[in-house]
């Protein structure tokens, strides 16, 4: 736990200490979307720490397209 | 013959007052003892007052009287009863009458002082305001011999020296071709050093050219002491370890790379002769590669690039499979490896540091050692702490070998910078192969190749012919193609389609 | 920002670059999940994606010709207009944002498991990444010049331990067919058209990036490239079913089981660590170019024009989703050789053809209305 706590911050912290010079010539969509992918970045490392069992995109990738595909599977294998 | 009378306007003005000259010649040189003043007289009567001023120390010939042939010159002109006044001298210069030797005019005391600096003898006439100055350096340099960094078994030994003329003298006697610009500037108010360089009209990138002028701007306010300064000025990543340019001593190999296209950067006062830029493919070439046969010549080359590749590599492989995989080493090897690394005390990693660190210490050590001691010290302090080493159960005589050949490895890389950069690159790959094995390893590479195809040098991609591929060049990077194919279709295509089109 | 022809990439770039995307991470893992399902009729799966990648590569390529080889985001716009084109990418960023952390947990699971056990996966992971981010932000030409050594190094390898394997094989595991029927060569053809034959729909975003602006000196480099990497990968699997048989689909690395199994003359064996190298490179070189396309989409959505800024955060977001998208292998199974290729072929295949469509039909129009 203690190594993917540190290893996280290690990360996170990385980004803002390089892309610090440009974040002032940044426009404003460009800072919009890098802000919610931080967000982001530090949602999915709460999971990363603690290993919750929290929602995350392949979550979401089965929800929208997990019922087509499983009936794709069921033609392909019909005695499963 | 030039006639100079250029004046700065903040400068201070000669006089036609001799002995306020004088005095204010004599006030710029206050302590320079060795700046001789020698005051003379001339005329029926001795009437007429000069003084010469020139700098013992940098004058040659100081037997042959520069003023006795300027009055010479000048009376040769005079009617029949003319005298021969400061007026008539003056005014003979002034319309650049015929004189035995060049001569330059001034009528400003910093640029006489200049001038007398250079190694010229400033003759000033009581009643002229301008002072006339002919060259007359002579100091000793350094003759002409081979290079000491350079040595080649067969082939010539024709080194540059220090002074600038010498060398530029030198190419000139290779590249007979008014094509061959030679462009000049001088750098620092207190060295004013001459940086000159060099380039062959039809065969140089005009953008290249164009690109190295905007660079080299902004120089003549430093002072430059060395070819070295000027490397650092133009370069583009002064931070990457690798070097962007080559410096040589020997002229055959400035001639051959002013037909590649490449510049070359001189400075007075230094040997080193640059060549901008240089690609990371030349660096694996020597100029002897092309005195003695192809199939020799190729499979040296291949050598070094083999070479290279254990600098670069051995220790960090040695670490990463005896400490991570040793499953890959076979089975024999392996045996003999655990055995003689049986009661080492520290792991692969840091026993391949300390020996590495004490081998680049002696290496260090070796430089600034006396000759006759130098050599000692390095054979006998190689074996005796090697030996002590393996004695004292410190290293592994493994490692003391891997050590040695990376050493040998790096020492066959003809070029002093390029050997320096693997020597620095090859501890952080020892450090990544420590931590993570050979997954570290790779990483090390990746970085190292990405840092590579980002360098540029001089604008051109560093990696050229590797990354972007031109398999044409490859004729003349890691084999050497007979002299035939290389010259027919040269390096330097440019040169040939000039030549077929003027013919 | 507009980028004169000469900064672009020619065609041997462009080709490597494909080629790199297309074997890169596949050289892995082809042809497990494929000869689990299909067994020895692998190779026809193989065969039957493979047509249907050609397909998806003609139409990239037309569009790509069309429109003055812009990329997918601004011919869509051009063809469907502004709303409706932010309104497609989102599936496609969500693709991205699955396949890109997928290709790197890919390679990080298999170093865990197979390589260095001690290590915990996220310094794999993290490292790729960053050098990954470095290499994009290098921008396009540094990264398709090295990728020209890199792959060649990839495929050098990869055939190297093709050919050295050769002793293992046994023609004969080639011939059951058709045991079960159609179903399982569809079932296969359906997972590689997913990954990775069909993937090469996202290539419209690296399109632009080659000499031309629209006209490309050679298009049939293009297809040649892919055919090669179709080749490699078709031979992969044929060298493993002769090589295992039957006992293909348990293998989860087959490249790798391949090469431990190779065994020349006492000395060399155990050479896993060469193929090692080839997967990593593929994977990276994979990884890149997926970043590559997800940032590009990100910018030509945005219109931003330092193209780099969205690099870091992009690059950061998928390392934490690498680390903890699969909570299972079972979950790994499912995402990526069922969902993927389905959105694959059906979501990105879809799109695609959706715009070649409306582009001909606009082009007829367009001659139409210039005669009449």
């Amino acid at each position: 736990m203690t190594d993917r706590v540190i290893a996280f911050f290690v990360f996170i912290a990385a980004v803002p200490l390089i892309d610090f010079p440009a974040y002032k010539r940044m426009p404003f969509k460009g800072a919009a979307i890098y802000v919610v992918l931080m967000i982001s970045a530090l949602y999915l490392g709460y999971i990363f720490i603690t290993g919750a069992a929290l929602p995350n995109i392949t979550d979401l990738i089965s929800f929208i397209y997990g019922g087509p595909a499983e009936a794709l599977m069921r033609m392909f294998k019909p005695n499963e | 013959m030039s006639d100079q009378r250029t004046s700065r306007p903040d400068d201070s003005r000669l006089t036609v007052d001799g002995s306020q000259n004088l005095t204010a010649m004599k006030a710029i040189f206050d302590h320079c003892e060795d700046i001789a003043f020698d005051e003379w007289t001339f005329g029926d009567r001795f009437e007429h007052n000069v003084f010469t001023v020139h700098c013992g120390t940098l004058v040659k010939d100081r037997n042959k009287n520069h003023l006795s042939s300027t009055l010479l010159d000048a009376s040769r002109s005079l009617a029949a009863n003319e005298q021969l006044t400061p007026e008539f001298i003056g005014h003979y210069f002034h319309n650049q009458g015929m004189t035995s030797q060049p001569f330059k005019l001034s009528n400003s005391l910093t640029e006489t002082a200049d001038l007398v600096l250079e190694g010229f003898i400033a003759l000033f006439f009581d009643g002229w305001n301008h002072s006339i100055c002919y060259y007359t350096r002579g100091i000793e340099k350094r003759a002409v011999m081979e290079s000491i960094g350079e040595p080649v078994v067969q082939g010539p030994r024709e080194g540059t020296n220090e002074s600038l003329s010498t060398n530029l003298g030198m190419i000139r006697q290779r590249v007979k071709t008014p094509k061959l610009k030679v462009e000049v500037i001088t750098a620092g108010s207190s060295l004013k050093t001459k940086i000159a360089y060099l380039y062959l009209q039809d065969a140089t990138d005009p953008e290249l050219l164009l690109e190295f002028r905007s660079r080299i701007q902004g120089i003549e306010e430093y002072e430059v002491l060395g070819t070295s300064y000027v490397e650092d000025w133009i370069e583009d990543s002064s931070y990457s370890p690798f070097p962007q340019y080559r410096y040589t001593e020997r002229t055959d190999n400035a001639a051959s790379a002013l037909l590649d296209g490449k510049i070359l950067v001189l400075t007075d006062n230094s040997p080193m002769i640059l060549i901008c830029p240089s690609l990371f493919v030349d660096f694996f070439g020597t100029s002897e590669d092309y005195y003695v046969r192809t199939v020799f010549a190729s499979l040296i080359r291949l050598l070094r690039l083999f070479a290279f590749f254990i600098a670069l590599v051995l220790p960090s492989l040695y670490i990463a499979l005896s400490t991570y995989h040793p499953e890959l080493i076979p089975t024999v090897l392996l045996l003999t490896i655990l055995d003689s690394r049986e009661g080492i005390p520290f792991p692969a990693f840091f026993e391949a540091l300390a020996m590495e660190v004490s081998f680049e210490l002696l290496r260090e050590a070796g430089i600034r050692l006396p000759r006759p001691v130098g050599s000692a010290v390095s054979i006998v302090g190689a074996l005796v702490i090697g030996q002590a080493a393996i004695t004292a159960q410190i290293a592994s005589p493994i490692m003391v070998i891997i050590v040695a050949l990376t050493g040998i490895a790096s020492f066959a890389i003809p070029h002093y910078d390029m050997a320096i950069a693997l020597r620095i690159v090859r501890f952080p790959l020892m450090i990544a192969a420590g931590i993570l094995g050979g997954f570290g390893l790779m990483i090390g590479f990746l970085l190292i190749l990405l840092h590579l195809t980002r360098l540029h040098t001089l604008g051109q991609p560093y990696l050229s012919s590797l990354a972007p591929i031109k398999f044409r060049n490859f004729r003349d990077i890691f084999v050497r193609f007979p002299l035939r194919h290389l010259l027919v279709s040269p390096r330097n295509r440019k040169l040939m389609k000039i030549r077929q089109k003027g013919s | 920002m507009e980028r004169k022809d000469k900064d672009k990439l020619d065609t041997l770039q462009m080709t490597c670059l494909m080629i790199a995307y297309t074997t890169g991470s596949s050289i892995v893992f082809i042809p497990n999940s494929i000869s689990e399902v299909a067994r020895s009729t692998s190779w026809l799966s193989m065969l039957i994606s493979f047509s249907y990648g050609i397909i998806v590569l003609f139409c990239v390529l037309y569009l790509h010709r069309a429109h003055n080889g812009v990329s997918l985001i601004e011919y869509s716009r051009s063809l469907i207009g502004n709303v409706l084109t932010y309104f497609l990418s989102l599936p496609l960023i969500l693709m991205l944002f699955f396949s890109l952390p997928g290709v790197v947990a890919g390679i990080g699971e298999f170093l865990s498991s197979v390589m260095m056990t001690e290590t915990p996966g996220f310094v794999f992971d993290s490292l790729i990444f960053m050098i990954a981010a470095f290499t994009v932000r290098s921008g396009v030409k540094v990264m398709a010049r090295m990728f020209v050594l890199l792959v060649g190094i990839m495929l050098a390898l990869t055939l190297l331990v093709l050919l050295m394997a050769i002793p293992n094989y046994d023609p004969l595991y080639l011939l059951p067919f058709f045991s079960n029927g159609i179903r399982p060569v569809l079932h296969g053809a359906f997972i590689s058209a997913g990954f990775p034959f069909g993937e090469i729909f996202l290539f419209s975003m690296v399109f632009p990036f080659v000499r031309g602006n629209g006209k490309m000196a050679s298009v049939k480099s293009m297809y040649l490239a892919y055919g090669l990497s179709g080749s490699v990968l078709l031979l992969s699997v044929v060298c493993n079913l002769m090589a295992f048989g039957p006992a293909t689909g348990t293998l989860k690395y087959s490249l790798y089981s391949l090469a431990s199994v190779i065994q020349i003359a006492d000395f060399i064996q155990r050479i896993e660590a060469i193929v090692v190298i080839a997967l990593i490179t593929g994977s990276f070189m994979k990884a890149c170019i997926f970043l590559f396309i997800l940032n590009q989409i990100m910018v030509k959505l945005l219109g931003l024009k330092d193209e780099n800024t969205l690099v870091y955060p992009i690059s950061l977001v998928s390392l934490m989703l690498s680390l903890t998208m699969f909570r299972t292998p079972a979950e790994f199974t499912k995402q990526v050789y069922t969902l993927w290729p389905f959105t694959v072929i059906f979501i990105g295949g879809a799109i695609l053809f959706l715009l070649a469509v409306i582009s001909l039909f606009k082009q007829k129009n367009r001659t139409s209305s210039a005669k009449g």
